[in-house]
C-alpha cells in the first residue's frame, strides 16, 4: 500500500490547524510560544517565524517559508528548526534546514554542543515537521537535560 | 472541565481568526511595504555581518567562508524570499 506524503500540499485552513492542534499536543513541554505567521502577497508566502521556549531552558528557533498557491492550498519550501539549550550556556542540540537547497540534519554533541561531522542528507520522508523537532528537543531534554527528574517549578 | 468539543469549536475559532488575519494582512499595503523594508534590511545587515554581498551568500557558505548558523539560514531564507518576489514580480 502507497503511504501518503507527509509533505504534500494542504489547505491554508487545514495547515493552521495542524499547526495549533500539534502545539496544543506540547504543551506539557511548551513555555512559551513565540511563533509569528505572516503573508506576503507579492511573492505568494507565508513566513513562520519565532522562538518556542520549552521546559529544561531549551527552545526551537522557527523559521519557515510556505509557498501560498492562488487557491489557498499551501506547502513548506524552506526551512530551518534549530533545537538548543539557553542555559547554563547557550549550545546548539540539532538543526534541520534546507536553505541552501539540501535538506539536511547538523548533529551536535550532546555535552560539548560542538558540530558532529559534516550534516546528514535528509529523505523526502526524513524531512520533519515542526511538531517532530519539538518531540526530538522533548526527547533531548529527558536524555540529557533537566526534564528526566522533578517536574514541579520548572516551567 | 473542557470537552474534546469545546476545543475543536475553540480551535476552528482560533484558526478561522488566524484566516481573516492573513488575509487582512495580504491586502494591507501597509503591512506589505513594512515587510519588504523588514527584509530589505535584514537581508542589508547579514552582507554587513558576514561581509559577503547578498548575490554571493550561497556560495560563500557553500565554501566554507560563512558558517552556517540557524541565523545564516536565516538569512539565505530571507535572500531566496527577495529571489521569490523578483520573480513574480
Amino acid at each position: 500500500m502507497r503511504r501518503r506524503d507527509k509533505h504534500a500540499p494542504n489547505t491554508l485552513e487545514n495547515y493552521l490547524m495542524l499547526h495549533d492542534k500539534h502545539l496544543r499536543e506540547r504543551e506539557h513541554f511548551i513555555v512559551e510560544n513565540g511563533i509569528i505567521i505572516s503573508r506576503i502577497s507579492e511573492a505568494k508566502r507565508l513566513r513562520v517565524v519565532g522562538v518556542i521556549r520549552c521546559l529544561g531552558n531549551t527552545f526551537l528557533k522557527v523559521d519557515k517559508t510556505v509557498a501560498v498557491s492562488p487557491d489557498d492550498w499551501v506547502e513548506t519550501i524552506r526551512y530551518s528548526y534549530h533545537g538548543g539549550l539557553s542555559f547554563p550556556d547557550n549550545r546548539a542540540i540539532f538543526r534541520f534546514d534546507n536553505a541552501h537547497g539540501v535538506h539536511e540534519q547538523h548533529v551536535f554533541d550532546p555535552v560539548t554542543g560542538e558540530e558532529l561531522g559534516l550534516p546528514r542528507e535528509l529523505t523526502r520522508e526524513e524531512w520533519p515537521h515542526l511538531s517532530e523537532c519539538l518531540d526530538l528537543l522533548e526527547a533531548w531534554c529527558l536524555q540529557y537535560g533537566t526534564c528526566g527528574g522533578s517536574r514541579s517549578g520548572e516551567k | 472541565m473542557s470537552t474534546a468539543t469545546d476545543i475543536d469549536s475553540e480551535l476552528r475559532a482560533k484558526v478561522a481568526e488566524q484566516m481573516r488575519q492573513l488575509e487582512a494582512q495580504r491586502n494591507d499595503p501597509v503591512f506589505q511595504l513594512e515587510l519588504i523594508y523588514d527584509l530589505f534590511r535584514r537581508i542589508h545587515a547579514g552582507e554587513v555581518e558576514y561581509g559577503v554581498p547578498w548575490q554571493e551568500a550561497h556560495a560563500a557558505v557553500r565554501s566554507g567562508k560563512i558558517q552556517e548558523t540557524h541565523e545564516v539560514c536565516v538569512w539565505l531564507m530571507d535572500i531566496a524570499l527577495l529571489d521569490d518576489m523578483i520573480a513574480e514580480s
